[in-house]
């Protein structure tokens, strides 16, 4: 039986795993006995369990702070890893991210504090001198409900200023990490379930089409959670995280390609550049731990009613790259989608990467998030528009809309209604009037379908006030007592 | 001696930071069993077959529990003591359901995965009742039962309070401006970061050994004994470290199955609530439904208000009988008005129980009334913060209520340095701007009690022994939940006895050696229990004087303590230490202690006010709070930061009321919506303004050291102030909470 491999404070673990589903943040608890990091929801979304993974990104460590409740644990294979427990020193002195939380009342009743803890190691690490719009997003996964966050920002300022830096031996652990290295993929095959890494992209097509009934498991964000929360078992998975092929990014005349295990985090900060217009989506998507391990493969290949990169990604012609056996092929991504958690892909057939083409000229875009809390929130409606004139005609038109149907959808009535048109009040009026029935959206606890009607059809005007020619709104000065409809 | 006002950290930093504090869920318990709840998955219903065959044939399953096999037995888990009294309804497993969550059966196995799985394997077939949802629809059901002979107790009120002084109607008559509102306000969750846990566990003399992080073990005590049948005496109950409770974990809902399983099964049991558990199937902030009407003069003078309010509490009674009383009593101790009508009454609907939760009542007593009080400003054209000056009590004006005196009430001060503070003046006259982003300011002003008294046996008992190593040893059923009080009681103690209150040791919170204690709930920690060690520790303190005066012949007047060591006078080579002190008392078999009992005899207010402006995003509904003030009347900060801390945390949860936070019951079948982080939304920390604190230290007479108490109260006024700054940024006379993006934007555009 292969064994799962891991640093874990500095020194190396050999585990034999008997359920791959098995968390990482169960293998703390009760193997290990490190109590110390917490289960609050067991869904990614408190932040309790928050523990560092350190790899190697090219000659560097990076840092990153995940949920170790939804991560399953043989994804550690190669990685190192770091607990609340790792810190303290030999002397029982505390780590200057702890000694700080403490000066400064960053811990109430302590349940919370351990994640928050780790999330604020991976600041300390990964960036030296912090913002406050850092430090809010580093902090951002992380639920507190006795401080209300002010005594543990603080911390995290004074965390770099106030105590003697402590450094990690990065040499010796990058040393130690290359020695964890795999050429090969390799498999757990178990009676409560098979788990297989493949290294390389031909060995995961292999391996898929032997096992076409396996789950793909990219940052497990969502997978994690049918384990986790519907208590489903999964016979067999099939791990992208070490698919060399699959991490890459690729930016070039053809435009952007980012490989199906690159993290939301890395193609967010690869598309901004691009399409700023989509940074402000991106900021608000999801916490950082989970833009950490999600992966937008994972995002795209799950293609939720309600997730966010579709829509951004369909309005600007996104293609998918598919691949079967040796087979590849491309399809555009609304085409991917065929109904309520439906997909276009045959048995074997997976996302290899996502091609987002070069940006064209004079392209008007926007993508607007409607949520409860600003930050943070599944959206009630995503909608997104790209626009291209020909003088004051429209030329092309592109809108995709999340939480519309039961899929990511593009408005194609619309969109064909709109071409040739005159951009103008009329013109937006008639269609935002055909919007309102090319969609029939649901009501639940995120929104009534009456709002979400009313909203789409209202950013489309929003859309308008910001482009019209010769006179396009400031996003800021855009008024809502202007939209009667 | 400098222990008050310094901002010590609290005691326990250290293992909470490096996560050594062993919460329950971290204990290691040889033999523990798991138990898994099944819920009912309809609103009303009478179960009428339950098939656990499958369930119980799973290796690894010990036990199976339900109403058919559990003792039937009702209680009230709000009860803190033999004698008070509220309707029983509650059993452990009830033969009829009340609500989506209600308890249908357990499974307890030999682990957590056992108990999952068998867990499913249970069939119910229920035969369903017809069910309500809403207090209207409650409130409509009782009258059309009133003439009815049925009288169930889920169809009356559970309880009316009114209470009238003055001459409401005339005033009425005779008032320039009458403005009325209906204000909204929804079920809400603690939202504790730990979840529901408890372990009990059969002692070797037969007992049961209960441990849980809870507020009161002696209310734990007492509901446990009534719902399993056993003599308090059998049970012995230990408070673990909580990870946050406010209010959530004030009753034990978990505590009489896990008793009666361990005392079955003659093992330790466990059972640990996940989270859509602990939002489903515990307790909820009440939703309260009230219409209020003021009248007043032109000049601002409020001459009569009426208030009415309907109050949801859920399935079972729980605290739900003293609701309409607290809220009676928040309403009327921060405003002089000389007629007042009101009328509150509570009653039962199909969805969760409510239960104790941080204000208890005031926060929506005070959402009611302060977003009205800005609506009358608003008509009358006055300044909201003129007009509330123009009609605050005054330090020492009496409760209409209970007729006790307020204390040194300092909302004025609040009131006024705030609005400096704040430039309130030109704030709110600058109005919003134009465009998109509209910015408003808003402000309210809020009270709440210290302590019990005089509705309970308001009391605290603490014993304090010197060790011989010169330390202190506290026994004292303190509940320190996290917020710190035991730090603020070690300062407390180390400023009278001048000690480090690093050396003071604080027992374990146990039955078995704490005299009675209410526990930690109603704001009375620092100023019950604070004023108890004070007065322990000064008792102490004559009684080491009495004995040092004999080893040092020196006048007991002439002795003083510095750094734990007794001098007499300015002989500086003439001194004795604590420790040795109570080593020469050990000599004599005796031992350098004393206990002494605390009975509060005032009940005096803490006040705020809070002053927000926010921005809101017309085009799409989203508030931003962008600046935050919260200035409070606490009489003296014995630790400044804690202060602070309990402050931006109440915010915090003021805020998510006012804006997110609602459990959200689907009127069509009684479901929990929100019932996990993804919809039931928390302010996190980029949503979090900087909250500027400013405090009114004016020294509360009855408190130790000064001190009144601060930890419910921050949380009650924010969303009254954030509601009124978004109706002064819009225009608009929102008063239906949480004040959503789709609520606000159905505001702006009514047409539809």
């Amino acid at each position: 039986m292969t064994a799962v491999r891991f640093i874990l404070d500095g020194e190396r673990i050999e585990i034999e795993v008997a359920d791959p589903t098995r968390t990482l943040l169960q293998y703390l608890r009760e193997d290990l006995r490190r109590v110390g990091s917490k289960e609050g929801c067991a869904e990614g979304d408190c932040g309790a369990c928050t523990v560092v993974i350190a790899e190697p990104d090219g000659d560097a460590l990076r840092y990153r702070a995940v949920n170790a409740c939804i991560q399953f644990l043989p994804t550690l294979d190669g990685k190192a890893l770091f607990t609340v427990e790792s810190l303290k020193a030999a002397d029982g002195s505390l780590h200057p991210v702890q000694q700080s939380m403490v000066d400064h009342h960053g811990s109430q009743c302590g349940f919370c504090t351990p994640g928050f803890i780790m999330s604020m190691l991976a600041l300390y690490h990964n960036n030296p001198a912090p913002t406050r719009a850092d430090i809010d997003d580093a902090l951002s996964g992380n639920l507190c409900r006795c401080t209300g966050y002010r005594s543990i920002v603080d911390a995290c300022r004074h965390m770099y200023t106030d105590y003697a830096r402590v450094e990690l031996d990065e040499v010796g652990l990058m040393a130690e990490l290359r020695e964890l290295r795999r050429d090969r993929g390799f498999s757990l095959e178990l009676e409560a379930a098979h788990y297989h890494a493949p290294v390389t992209l031909a060995e995961l097509a292999e391996l898929y089409l032997e096992h076409p009934d396996a789950q793909i498991l990219a940052g497990g964000t969502d997978v994690g959670l049918w384990v986790t929360k519907q208590l489903r078992e999964l016979p067999a998975v099939i791990y992208l995280g070490n698919v060399a092929e699959l991490r890459r990014i690729g930016v070039g005349a053809e435009g952007i390609e980012i490989g199906a295990a690159v993290t939301l985090t890395d193609a967010f900060d690869t598309i901004v550049p691009h399409y700023p217009e989509f940074g402000e989506m991106f900021r608000r998507f999801a916490s950082l731990p989970v833009r950490n391990a999600g992966t937008l493969g994972g995002n795209v290949a799950n293609g939720s009613p309600i997730g966010d990169s579709m829509p951004a990604l369909m309005a600007v012609a996104t293609r998918v790259r598919l691949r079967r056996g040796d087979q590849q092929r491309e399809m555009a991504l609304e085409d991917l989608y065929l109904d309520y958690m439906k997909n276009a892909m045959q048995e074997g057939e997976f996302i290899e990467a996502i091609v987002i083409p070069p940006r064209v000229d004079a392209l008007l875009l926007r993508c607007y998030k409607l949520c409860k809390r600003y930050d943070q929130d599944i959206s009630a409606v995503c909608a997104a528009f790209a626009l291209r004139l020909d003088g004051e005609r429209v030329s092309e038109i592109r809108i995709a809309l999340g939480g519309m149907a039961a899929i990511p959808k593009r408005a194609p009535q619309t969109e064909q209604s709109l071409l040739g048109k005159h951009w103008d009040e009329s013109t937006v009026r008639t269609a935002m009037d055909s919007l309102r029935r090319e969609f029939t959206p649901l009501s639940d606890m995120r929104a009534s379908a009456g709002y979400r009607s009313r909203a789409t059809a209202n950013l489309l005007y929003r859309f308008y006030l910001e482009t019209r020619p010769g006179q396009a709104l400031d996003n800021t000065a855009v008024n809502v007592f202007a939209v009667t409809a | 001696m400098n222990h008050i006002s310094t901002s010590l950290p609290i005691l326990d930093g250290y293992d909470k930071v490096s996560g050594r504090l062993c919460f329950t869920e971290d204990m290691k318990l040889e033999g523990l069993l798991h138990a898994k709840l099944i819920f009912s998955s309809v609103a009303h219903a009478t179960i009428k077959h339950i098939d656990i065959e499958a369930a119980r044939a799973v290796p690894g399953v010990i036990g199976i529990f339900h109403h058919g096999n559990t003792p039937g037995n009702t209680y009230n888990s709000t009860i803190w003591f033999e004698g008070q009294e509220a309707p029983e309804d509650e059993t452990m497993f009830p033969g009829v359901l009340r609500h989506i969550g209600d308890r249908v059966a357990a499974v307890i196995a030999e682990t957590q995965e056992i108990a999952d799985k068998a867990v499913r394997l249970i069939e119910v077939e229920y035969d369903r009742l017809p069910a309500v949802f809403d207090a209207f629809a409650a409130r409509d059901l009782c009258e059309e039962m009133a003439s009815s002979d049925q009288k169930s107790i889920f169809e009356k009120p559970v309880n009316e309070t009114t209470f009238d002084y003055g001459n409401t109607r005339a005033a009425f008559d005779r008032a320039d401006l009458i403005v009325e509102d209906t204000v909204t306000t929804p079920k809400t969750h603690h939202c504790a970061m730990e979840n529901h846990v408890c372990v009990a566990m059969p002692e070797a003399d037969g007992r049961i050994l209960i441990l849980t992080p809870c507020q009161s073990i002696f209310a734990v005590q007492f509901v446990v004994a009534r719902a399993i049948g056993v003599p308090a005496s059998q049970l012995r109950v230990v408070k673990t470290p909580i990870g946050g409770s406010f209010g959530g974990k004030a009753e034990p809902v978990l505590d009489p199955l896990c008793a009666w399983f361990a005392k079955t099964l003659e093992r330790p049991v466990t059972i640990a609530f996940s989270r859509a558990e602990t939002f489903t199937a515990t307790r909820t902030r009440c939703k309260a439904i009230g219409y209020i009407q003021t009248a007043v003069n032109r000049d601002g003078r409020i001459l009569a208000r009426d208030t009415d309010v309907l109050i949801d509490v859920g399935a079972y009674c729980t605290g739900g009988i003293f609701l309409p009383e607290s809220m009676a009593q928040r309403l009327c101790r921060i405003y002089n008005i000389e007629n007042q009508h009101y009328r509150g009454r509570s009653f039962y609907t199909n969805t969760l129980p409510s239960g104790a939760y941080r204000g208890y009542g005031s926060p929506q007593i005070h959402a009611i009334s302060e977003i009205n009080l800005d609506h009358v400003a608003r008509r009358l054209g006055m300044d909201p913060v003129k007009f509330r000056l123009k009609n605050l009590i005054s330090p020492n004006d009496v409760d209409p209520v209970t007729g006790l005196g307020l204390g040194n009430a300092r909302i004025r001060d609040c009131v006024e340095q705030g609005s400096v503070h704040f430039d309130w003046g030109n704030r709110w006259s600058a109005g919003s701007t134009e465009g998109r982003r509209k910015r408003g300011v808003g402000m309210a002003c809020a009270t709440h009690i210290n302590g019990c008294f005089p509705g309970f046996h308001e009391a605290t008992t603490a014993t304090l022994r010197v060790r011989e190593d010169g330390g202190l040893d506290l026994t004292c059923a303190l509940h320190d939940l996290g917020c710190g009080s035991n730090t603020v009681l070690a300062q407390i103690i180390a400023e009278v006895l001048d000690i480090s209150p690093l050396s003071i040791v604080f027992s374990e919170v146990d039955t078995e050696i704490c005299d009675y204690d209410l526990g930690t709930r109603a704001s009375r920690m620092t100023y019950i229990a604070g004023e108890a060690v004070r007065r322990t520790a000064e008792k102490l303190k004559l009684q080491i004087f009495a004995m040092a005066s004999l080893e040092l012949n020196c006048a007991a007047t002439d002795l003083f303590i510095t750094d734990g060591r007794v001098f007499c006078g300015d002989r500086r080579d003439s001194s004795i230490s604590l420790g040795e002190l109570a080593a020469r008392e050990a000599d004599r078999d005796r031992s350098l202690s004393t206990t002494e009992t605390y009975r509060a005899s005032a009940n005096p207010g803490s006040y705020a006010a809070h002053f927000a402006e926010v921005e809101v995003d017309t085009l799409t509904g989203a508030v931003q709070v962008v600046d935050y003030l919260a200035v409070h009347d606490l009489g003296r900060a014995i630790n400044p930061q804690l202060v602070e801390g309990q402050i931006h945390g109440g915010v915090q949860m003021g805020m998510g009321f006012a804006l997110f936070e609602d459990i959200d019951i689907d009127v069509d079948n009684g479901r929990v919506k929100g019932d996990r982080f993804s919809r039931y939304h928390l302010v996190n920390a980029p949503e979090m303004p900087l909250v500027k604190v400013l405090l009114v230290e004016k020294h509360e007479p009855t408190g130790p050291y000064g001190a009144k108490a601060v930890g419910e109260i921050a949380t009650i006024p924010p969303a009254p102030a954030i509601v009124n700054a978004i109706n002064h940024a819009l225009d608009t006379n929102l008063t239906e909470l949480p004040v959503t993006p789709e609520r606000i934007i159905g505001a702006l555009s009514p047409t539809g």
